[in-house]
């Protein structure tokens, strides 16, 4: 944002700047390094490059995925253009060619250079803006509790995958019912390694706690430390479990497995949580996944975290699930050490005395089945573009390159119908 | 509406913490003048601003939500003249800054002024560095330094400095749509000089004078010497990945950087290397023809905040004597065993505390008849009608 005292006149570069906002305004979509025209300056300051930059792109978006007269919202864009950048120490920047090299301060930038991240993180407080609103605002009641409980339903607590344990919570209870009957025991959920690391990540990247490190860094230091998030580990989660039963019942020393069981064939989860059909957890692509944990740690610093996890799961999830593109995936150098600790995993199971629903090999996620899955690690390119079509509403009509034609909300084509539900349960059937 | 607001938005290392806590302290004197320091506790201020600037700060930002708009109605409540003070307001984005003065009541008729203590770079950026390092970095001085010099300012750590120490661009982003003459730059005095020459100038700025406050506050940040920096460092290299950050901010930076190593004196102090030294002299001028042509108000003097002539001696932290580092590794150590038998004690006391306590659970538990209970229980758990049963009587028990 490049100040201007009121009395002086705006110089040749300033009037460039003016014409250009202006130009934007209208829905223009010219690079600035294309941008010849001049304006009367429309007030005190200029937004900064990254809001201006964020603008052309959002008029491009709009271009592209609505017809070629189509643009953004007016007050989409003068909020964009009053949208404080987040981050520490990041300010408005200056566009090239105003602002004279002064020997102090950032350079000026072309904006059509700026890093896609650079946009991302401005269009990410938008986004959390949006949730938040659609949410009912900052001081909406707080988050609804669940289902009393009834005498003759006793339903088990579930732990495990937390993406699949999100999906049957939630749908029991709307459905009315309550979980976690102290005399029920636990149902751990698991499915195929790979599938539980990435909705480890996913479950993360929604729970709105505040910063965290990005899904390549966090990935690759799974196998440097030879450790699986607690998500991930079934047999770590069901004697944990097993361990705060006991402690619960006063037999710290004699911890008793029965309560515990681990659930790795999904189409057998109706049943164990007496309930008549779940659906498939929803299908978030890899870059709207890494979008959320961007929305996610704007929103922590808005509300708490409670709120802010509920709102990522119900309305921001609201609005990217079934989105096209793939899912999250483990890299490819990493198949081999998911393949070897996968098959750790079954051993484990195997040695341990929990009864399994579904087979253990459920659990191993082959080199080649990984190989052949569809699936990807989050892109700038596309998160990028998928925040902009959050922003313009046109993310389920978006025909344009990054997001492809689909149209209708679809599950995971990795996550295999439930063949007693039409919409099916997600689970870990191998690949 | 306060009739006038102080905001006071940094500079870092510039005296700040022992500023607020003298107003932190003296705020019923501080009333009867006429004066708010709107705070309920000591941080109020550093989590308003974390709330006004959306930044996140080690989980601290979960306490900050809504802080803003707290202080903001609080100093337009008041009628008099207030008083906001924290060193990283001076990292706020012109938007930022803008709705912060407009929160405080500007164009509403409220006299505001803004306020930034600063001090020259040759100390400024050695104590950033130092201050860095305390915050768990592991990156060597050299590699600060280039860091700092980098146009693109790419860096976390060379972002947030120019942010949070780049005095004209500070200004021109809270001086957008103020008068020169309310703003006012306090400069901090050049080494050696009268050591209560700073408060004086606060206390002018602030117009204090004639208040009686509480002048005994101790919450100074101290500094280290470059034998005791390297070896923080070093810590860091070590320790990093394996003391979480909780243990980290009480052993290393509170025990070890400010109660210990902080304290030990004829260490060389950190300061500029001669080859960067020039460079910090010519930014410097660029920056004061600047400030001197805005026509602040300066309490003290500009003169102050020129770089000095370039130290004639110099110890490089990355190079530190290791005779000088490990006398310090030798007091931290001394320090950590010290406070491994505090702690050791502290946990004697506990295993005492819960021996006897567990004595008195088996005392209060072991009854003639439990264990004919706990039997006639589990008989009774065993079908379904006697769970419901037994669930219905701890209902009953749980009304009594």
């Amino acid at each position: 944002m490049t100040g201007r005292p009121s009395e002086r006149p705006p110089s040749p570069g300033e009037a460039r700047a003016w014409g250009w906002l202006a130009h934007l305004r209208d829905g223009g979509t010219t690079a600035w390094s294309s941008w010849s025209g001049t304006a009367e300056p429309g007030a005190r300051v200029l937004p900064g490059a990254q809001h201006l930059e964020l603008v052309r792109r959002l008029n491009l978006q709009a271009r592209t995925d609505v017809g070629p007269t189509a643009r953004p919202d007016p007050a989409l864009v003068e909020r964009v253009l009053a949208a404080s950048p987040p981050g520490r120490g990041r300010p408005e920047l200056d566009l090239v060619g105003v602002v004279p090299d002064r020997g102090w301060g950032l350079a000026p930038v072309d904006p059509t250079l700026l890093p896609r991240p650079e946009l991302v993180r401005l269009a990410s407080v938008l986004l959390a803006e949006d949730v938040l609103a659609a949410g009912g605002g900052r001081d909406a009641s707080p988050v609804q509790p669940p289902p009393r409980r009834r005498l003759a339903r006793r339903r088990p607590s579930v732990a495990g995958d937390p993406w699949l344990v999100d999906a049957a919570r939630t749908q029991v209870h709307a459905a009315g019912h309550r979980l976690g009957h102290p005399d029920a025991g636990v149902l751990v959920l698991g499915a195929d390694l790979a599938t539980m690391i990435a909705d480890t990540w996913t479950a993360r990247a929604f729970a709105c706690r505040g910063r965290l490190t990005g899904w390549e860094a966090w990935v690759r230091q799974l196998p440097e430390r030879d450790l699986l998030p607690r998500g991930a580990d079934p047999v770590g989660t069901a004697h944990a479990r097993t361990a705060l039963r006991a402690g619960l019942a006063g037999r710290v020393s004699d911890p008793d497995t029965r309560g515990v069981n681990v659930v790795l064939d999904p189409a057998l989860l109706p049943g164990l949580l007496r309930v008549r059909s779940l659906d498939a957890p929803p299908a978030v692509p890899a870059d709207a996944v890494e979008l959320a944990r961007r929305v996610s740690a704007t929103l922590a610093l808005r509300v708490p975290q409670e709120r802010g996890r509920h709102l990522m799961r119900t309305v921001f999830l609201g609005r990217v699930a079934g989105l096209p593109g793939p899912p999250l995936g483990v890299p490819a150098e990493l198949h081999r050490w998911v393949h070897r600790r996968s098959q750790r995993l079954r051993r484990e199971l195997a040695d341990s005395r929990y009864p399994v629903h579904g087979r253990p090999g459920r659990l191993v996620s082959g080199p080649v089945a990984l190989a052949r899955r569809e699936s990807a690690e989050p892109d700038e390119g596309g998160v990028l573009a998928t925040a902009l079509r959050l922003l313009t509403g046109t993310e389920r009509s978006a025909t344009g390159p990054a997001a492809g034609s689909a149209t209708a909300p679809h599950s995971d084509p990795h996550r295999p119908l439930d063949p007693h539900h039409p919409h099916g349960l997600q689970g870990g059937t191998p690949r | 509406m306060s009739a006038r607001v102080l905001l006071h938005v940094g500079t870092p290392k510039t005296g700040t913490s022992y500023l607020q806590d003298v107003l932190w302290r003296s705020r019923p004197a501080l009333e009867a003048a006429g004066v708010l320091y709107p705070a309920d506790r000591f941080d109020a201020h550093f989590l308003a601003a974390l709330d006004l600037m959306d930044l996140p700060w080690g989980g601290l930002e979960a306490e900050a939500v809504g802080r803003w708009e707290q202080l903001a109605a609080q100093v337009r409540a008041f009628e008099g003249t207030s008083i906001i003070s924290h060193e990283i307001l001076a990292t706020a984005t012109r938007t930022q800054a803008a709705r912060a003065l407009a929160d405080l009541g500007q164009g509403d008729g409220t006299d505001i002024h803004v306020l930034i203590s600063v001090r020259d770079l040759a100390r400024q950026i050695p104590a950033e560095w130092q201050e860095t390092i305390k915050h768990r970095a592991t990156l060597s001085y050299a590699t600060f330094l280039t860091d700092l010099r980098s146009a693109e300012r790419s860096t976390r750590v060379s972002s947030w400095f120019w942010a949070a120490q780049e005095i004209p661009a500070i200004l021109e982003r809270w001086g957008q749509d103020l008068p020169p003459e309310n703003i006012h730059l306090v400069t901090v005095p050049p080494p050696g000089a009268d050591r209560g020459l700073l408060w004086r100038r606060f206390a002018e700025a602030f117009e204090l004078d004639g208040i009686d406050l509480d002048l005994a506050a101790d919450r100074a940040n101290a500094s280290l010497g470059v034998p005791e920096a390297a070896l923080v460092r070093r810590i860091n290299l070590a320790a990093t990945g394996v003391v979480p950050p909780p243990d980290y901010r009480e052993l290393v930076r509170e025990l070890l950087a400010h109660r210990t190593l902080s304290a030990r004196s004829g260490s060389p102090r950190l300061s500029l290397p001669p080859d960067v030294h020039p460079w910090a002299v010519e930014l410097w001028g660029t920056w004061e023809a600047e400030i001197a042509d805005r026509g602040y108000d300066v309490v003290g003097d500009l003169a102050d905040l020129h770089p000095g002539p370039a130290p004639t001696r110099w110890a490089d932290p990355d190079s530190p004597r290791e005779s000088q580092v490990s006398a310090a590794a030798v007091e931290a150590l001394t320090a950590l065993l010290v406070e491994g038998v505090r702690l050791r004690e502290s946990e004697a006391r506990l295993h005492r505390e819960l021996a006897e306590t567990r004595h008195e659970l088996h005392r209060a538990l072991d009854r003639p008849g439990r264990r004919f209970k706990e039997r006639t229980l589990r008989y009774v758990r065993r079908s379904r009608v006697g769970r419901k049963v037994h669930a219905a009587y701890r209902r009953v028990l749980r009304r009594r």
